[in-house]
């Protein structure tokens, strides 16, 4: 009858001791989650900000058309920054030039990651 | 046996669980608040970032100014007062510092400045050649030594 009853204790604990580990885990695995998803967004936008610097630089050079052998419409990236085809691209970044403006528009899975707009003016040379 | 209180028998599993949860706690509260200040930074740099290149459009724009004007004066003096005639730049452009052959001007910003000075030659090639192209603070650095949990 003793022994019985320990064993029953026994398995309660356990029963208890599961429900608690499975409410707490359900909890964490959500914060864990949510931590993952903040930092995919900030290694996102960090990239789409490095790409759209660069191109800024390039422009500022006036090399865009050498550098890139896309149409400048769009111009492709993977993950670590590099051009790419359309098929490998992660960002893709739209570019608008307009007399001495540039604007680009870097968006990761169809959504706009970050945006910049900048002017410039090529010195007279004679 | 009817006289004994049945208790809650807290043994070895108890304890472990106790532990786990624990980890599993600290663990996940660690890595949100790692994750959410990596992503506050992304934000100040991204804010950073967008406001160099706002002054650096504005500067822009100002040298653009400066180079047509110099283009002006070069084509209306003669080369012996070419460089005496450089102040009446000032009456076309405000805010800028002419001494000798260099100009400078700066671009304010909400927590940064663009400071540019440039040194105007004689049309060789060019008309001016940049000296500096310079961003700095505003803002006196504090340092942040707060952490701030969630």
């Amino acid at each position: 009858m003793m022994k019985h009853s320990k064993t029953g204790l026994f398995l309660m604990e356990l029963i208890i001791g599961i429900l608690f580990f499975s409410l707490a885990s359900a909890l964490c695995i959500q914060i864990f989650v949510k931590a993952h998803l903040m930092n995919e967004e900030s290694i996102m936008k960090s990239q789409a900000m490095k790409i759209a610097n660069n191109i800024i630089e390039i422009y500022k050079n006036d090399d865009l058309d050498d550098y890139f052998t896309q149409e400048h419409q769009q111009i492709y990236f993977d993950e670590s920054g590099n051009n790419v085809s359309l098929k490998e691209a992660n960002y893709i970044a739209e570019i608008k030039e307009d007399d001495n403006q540039i604007s680009i528009t870097i968006s990761c899975h169809d959504e706009v990651v970050y945006s910049i707009d900048y002017q410039h003016y090529q010195q007279r040379t004679f | 046996m009817k006289g004994k209180k049945l208790t809650m028998n807290i043994g070895i599993i108890s304890f472990i669980i106790v532990f786990i949860i624990l980890c599993l706690v600290t663990f996940s509260v660690l890595s949100l608040v790692s994750a959410q200040s990596n992503l506050n930074m992304t934000n100040r740099s991204i804010e950073h970032n967008q406001e160099y290149y706002q002054l650096s459009s504005q500067a822009e724009e100002k040298l653009k100014d400066i180079d047509d004007c110099l283009y002006q004066l070069y084509q209306q003096s003669s080369k012996e007062n070419y460089f005496q005639q450089l102040d009446s730049l000032k009456t076309n452009i405000p805010n800028l510092h002419i001494s000798e052959h260099f100009i400078d001007f700066t671009i304010l910003g909400e927590n940064q400045k663009l400071y540019i000075q440039l040194e105007v030659l004689y049309p060789g090639n060019q008309l001016y050649q940049m000296k500096s192209w310079e961003i700095q603070s505003i803002e006196e650095w504090n340092p942040d030594e707060k952490l701030e949990i969630l």
